[in-house]
């Protein structure tokens, strides 16, 4: 301000002709000035954890909103009952089909899709950039389209706007571009944590498919940022679970047959209904522009059909999971809505109507294994019918299955659940399905929608997959190389060597330090000390569990350096160069 | 400080900074630069988070009565269906009410109540169960339950449950709801014949019925007084509801059959002649008419009765004799046996005692020969019943009754249940050998 006022060409004013209020209000400025400097200035670190609780609050709210918004779209679109009218269920998600179709083509192309690829692309493509015009377009057509029917959940949708929230925030306060990019993750847990109610599987699941690493620093933040969502969710619509499961229990070890056989079926599943929409989902997209308008529709005219029959198929399904875990159908109905979803959330999906895979997810593990629990209890004459715990652990092992994201599942089941009773056999049936899927489908599901659309994202499952090199994998021994200062005699016992060539020498007390070889023979030939020998130090040293990556940035210029034990610095277990990582890296 | 000589792009708001300028001039204005502050977005953001809460707090508000309406609207479509016995329509409109309202445990309860309705216990268990668990002392809840497993036959969780019920919490009417989960626990105690368990539950349950406007929880304990066969405390019970000027014709029919039981015949006279009285200007009672008709018999034909004159007694057991033979004729001829034939000397039981007294007075299994031996001995004795004779030998009158006992208990096991005086003979044993009247 100073400056501007004595800028070039503008005369400072005489002091006698400013007036008392201007003066007055100069030192308002000033003060203000200097209070707000010392008392309202964050370091980045705090900065960023009160932008995470502030990214919580808002999209918890928003999602609050988004919620109401489908089940109001639902009440007038389709009607308050749950089996509505025929010509509601053909013309609702029809209609709406077109208007959603109108919307994403000419109002807001980026809310097509699930919404979790997109976020990811926007982490690694675009700077955590998402337009603020996507939360809104997502908020409208996803609205609009769940509440119309078509077979799509709420949680990716709720996973983006919290990004597009978070993203929105970054960019207001200029932030880095590092910072922008770690934002969009923690819009996107507190947006899945206000969707699900399930902070933790929200904040798993984004290091799991988005962030890839678990972070100290962005932790906090992603758990700060769900919490607060949760709870601005819960204080709006209530602290009740996402379904009101009943009491579950794991009767016996023999129970982990069925449980393995549902894994079986999950994971069959799973894998079919990721097949379908690999391969149905580019040869729509190839279709002429025009009939991107029609896509939409003609999906919903064909869910509207389903849903004559089944119209517990339609929109989300939350309502049915929860019939479910009540063991209110038979094993065939449950089959034939398991069956029945995965064809009318494919038909969605891949129609290019915006909405989510969660829920689908969800409604169908919790119908496959109801059928499995219900048909153990009626086939196999079990005394007492266990289809809450089967559908519970089902939902988990078709979520692992078709999203691929074996932790959170298991974290999901907990949380969903309130309890631990069913972690084995939810982690017995996950692994079965996880590893069918794995085995026959490569590539998961958000990975392939990405490069679908042109985006080859890093893929955190084969980031999982990858084996990581440390230091012990590249060193190589010490002896000959690395000798103390008090046993230089010992040098003397060594063949010559060539000129130039380096040892390590340890100074006792001291540093590791770096001494060509021949001087340092003479020197012990002599008779004399190490202290006479021109040595360049101080040498940094490595430890056999540090990360190659991380050995490379610590050898820098050195041409070697020493690996020590943790336990005794004065034992060294080898030595490594530049040459030595690279030779690792090559090999 | 010497400023550059060529525009460049402003780092922080991406505007171009002139030629010659130190600093982008948007974002060194005094109010840009104060607008575009860290502090001042925070602080704008919070006012968003406000104004964000307030408006989603409108927003879930009307979402909620909608939802509340909505539900109201299901369960009052259910509470009609399930009033016209239509149990699947109610099902599935209270389904639909705990869509809108999934934490109404008052919605939960009915549709709990629906399921046991359509017969889908299970179900209802599994509901209830969950209820349970969220309100454990909630009453209702433990009574349905409790009814559930008394109708699967598992006790133990019935009686826990009936228990849960009793002391539980009622929403309202605790005291009259308490007891009637007691009556209910005691009928369900007395159908599974734990007649000592009921009882004991029943004497506890007494104490607790209001000394006002209590006539019809005395009635319902006097009833299971006497189902759980403790006909003393059943006739005090009946008498308490006989107090009031209007007593039910249920109260006197108790009354009387429990007078029955305890074998005050003329009380129980007494007692169903009112039931039968009241009961005509209604419907008649087949029940009422046969202990009645019972009753007279037995103040009739009953030898024992006190303040009895010899020659009344003497008659009555001449006449309890000549009923008995009859009985044991007609039973004989019904089971093809020809007591004529038996008679004749070659078919005579030679086990016959030649004093005409009989062996026992009651038998398990009653074959033809017994029939013929009985028979032999009643004919044997009834020339020995003339007045003269029992004045010297009055010892006859108890062998006579004996051996009518023992052939009117033969005739019953073979023949099934009597009626009218040979009925009427047996209620006289159960008083001549009880001992007490």
């Amino acid at each position: 301000m100073s400056e501007i006022a004595s800028a070039p060409g503008v005369p400072p004013p005489a002091p006698e002709a400013q007036s008392a209020p201007k003066r007055e209000r100069s030192r308002i400025e000033r003060l203000w000035t200097v209070w707000r400097r010392k008392a309202l200035t964050l370091r980045e670190g705090q900065l960023f954890l009160l932008l995470a609780v502030i990214i919580g609050l808002l999209s918890g709210a928003v999602v609050v909103c988004f919620r109401v918004a489908i089940d109001w779209a639902r009440f007038w679109l389709l009607g308050p009952s749950m089996e509505p009218g025929i010509p509601r269920v053909l013309l609702a998600p029809s209609l709406a089909g077109i208007a959603v179709a109108f919307l994403v083509i000419y109002a807001f192309r980026r809310a097509r899709g699930s919404g979790v690829n997109q976020t990811k692309a926007a982490v690694y493509v675009f700077d955590g950039h998402i337009p603020f015009r996507t939360v809104i377009g997502k908020f409208v057509t996803c609205a609009l389209a769940i509440g119309s029917g078509q077979s799509l959940g709420p949680e990716d949708p709720s996973l983006q706007m919290g990004a597009g929230i978070a993203s929105t925030l970054g960019r207001s306060l200029r932030l880095s571009r590092e910072k922008q990019r770690l934002l969009a993750p923690i819009g996107a847990a507190a947006g899945l944590a206000a969707a699900f109610n399930a902070p933790i599987s929200a904040t798993i699941f984004v290091i799991e498919e988005i962030i890839g690493t678990w972070s100290g620093g962005v932790l906090g933040a992603l758990i700060l940022a769900a919490i607060s969502s949760v709870v601005v969710m819960r204080e709006f619509l209530g602290s009740a679970p996402m379904f009101r499961v009943p009491t579950v229990i794991f009767r016996r070890p023999t129970e982990l047959i069925g449980y393995a056989v549902l894994g079986v079926i999950s994971g069959i599943a799973g894998l079919a209904f990721l097949k379908f929409i690999a391969y149905f989902r580019p040869r729509l997209r190839k279709l002429p522009r025009w009939t991107q308008f029609a896509q939409p529709a003609v999906a919903g005219l064909l869910i509207g059909i389903i849903g004559i029959w089944l119209p517990q198929v339609m929109g989300s399904g939350y309502p049915v999971i929860d019939q479910v875990l009540h063991d209110q159908f038979v094993w065939k109905a449950l089959l034939l809505l398991g069956v029945f979803k995965i064809i009318a959330t494919g038909i969605s999906f891949v129609s290019g109507t915006p909405g989510g895979m969660f829920a689908p997810a969800l409604f169908i593990g919790a119908t496959l294994g109801g059928a499995v629990g219900e048909f153990e209890h009626v086939i196999l004459h079990r005394p007492v019918s266990s289809v809450p715990e089967f559908a519970l652990v089902g939902m988990g092992t078709f979520f692992a299955a078709f999203l691929r994201v074996p932790i959170t599942s298991v974290f999901m089941v907990v949380e969903v659940s309130q309890h631990y009773t069913m972690i084995v056999p939810t982690i017995v049936a996950n692994m079965i399905a996880y590893f069918i899927s794995h085995k026959y489908q490569k590539v998961p599901l958000f990975d392939f929608l990405a490069r679908q659309d042109g985006f080859f994202l890093p893929s955190i499952e084969e980031m999982r997959e990858q084996t990581t090199l440390h230091v012990e994998d590249a060193m190589r021994p010490s002896a000959g190389i690395v000798f103390r200062e008090d046993n230089l005699k010992s040098l003397l016992e060594q063949p010559e060597a060539k000129d130039g060539a380096q040892v390590l020498l340890w100074k006792r007390n001291g540093p590791w330090m770096i001494a060509v070889r021949e001087e340092l023979r003479q020197a012990a030939a002599n008779g004399g000390s190490a202290e006479s020998v021109a040595a360049k130090g101080p040498v940094p040293q490595l430890y056999p569990d540090q990360h190659l990556d991380e050995a490379l940035r610590i050898i820098g210029d050195w041409p070697m350096v020493p690996v020590v034990n943790r336990a005794n610095l004065e034992k060294v277990e080898g030595v490594i160069s530049v040459d030595d990582v690279l030779h690792k890296y090559r090999s | 400080m010497t400023e550059p000589a060529i525009e460049r792009i402003c780092p922080r708001c991406g505007g171009v900074i002139p030629a010659g300028a130190a600093g982008c001039p948007r974002c060194e204005h005094r109010w840009t630069a104060f607008l575009s502050s860290r502090e001042t977005v925070l602080g704008g953001s919070l006012l968003v988070v406000i104004a964000l809460f307030f408006v989603t707090g409108g927003v879930v508000r009307a979402y909620h009565e909608k939802l509340h309406d909505l539900a109201g609207q299901w369960f009052a479509a259910a509470e009609t269906s399930l009033s016209a016995g239509n149990a699947p329509a109610a099902l599935a409109d209270l389904r639909t009410a705990l869509v809108y309202e999934p934490e109404d445990l008052r919605i939960q309860f009915r549709l709990a109540q629906a399921l046991i309705a359509a017969g889908r216990d299970e179900e209802a268990r599994t509901y209830l169960e969950g209820l349970l668990a969220q309100a454990p002392s909630n009453a209702e809840v433990n009574l349905s339950l409790a009814q559930i497993a008394a109708k699967s036959g598992n006790e133990t969780d019935a009686l826990r449950y009936y228990h849960g019920a009793i002391y539980g919490v009622w929403p309202n009417n605790p005291e009259t709801n308490r007891l009637n989960a007691r009556f209910e626990l005691c009928r369900s105690l007395v159908a599974r014949n734990e007649d000592a368990n009921a009882d004991g539950e029943l004497i506890s349950l007494v104490s607790e019925i209001p000394s006002k406007n209590g006539s019809v929880f005395h009635e319902q304990a006097g009833e299971l007084f006497l189902r759980a066969g403790d006909p003393n405390r059943a006739l005090a019970e009946f008498r308490a509801v006989l107090r009031s000027p209007k007593a039910p014709v249920a109260a006197w029919k108790g009354a009387g059959m429990a007078a029955y039981e305890l074998q005050y015949f003329a009380v129980a006279e007494r007692y169903l002649e009112r039931a039968q009285r009241i009961g005509k200007e209604e419907k008649e009672d087949p029940e009422v008419n046969s202990y009645l008709e019972t009753s007279r018999l037995v103040l009739q034909w009953d030898p024992y009765l006190p303040r009895l004159k010899e020659p009344q007694r003497d008659d009555r057991v001449r006449h309890d004799l000549a009923q008995a033979i009859a009985r044991l004729e007609s039973c004989a001829k019904a089971s093809g046996l020809d007591l004529a034939v038996q008679l004749s000397p070659a078919g005579q039981d030679s086990s016959a005692p030649r004093d005409g007294k009989p062996q026992g007075s009651s038998r398990a299994n009653v074959s033809a020969p017994d029939f013929a031996a009985l028979y032999s001995q009643a004919q044997t004795l009834r020339p020995q019943l003339s007045e003269r004779n029992l004045r010297r030998h009055p010892e006859q009158i108890d062998a006579a009754m004996n051996l009518v006992f023992t052939i009117e208990t033969a005739a019953a096991q073979k023949c099934g249940e009597p009626a009218g005086l040979d009925k009427a003979l047996l209620e006289i044993q159960k008083t001549a050998q009880g001992g007490e009247r």
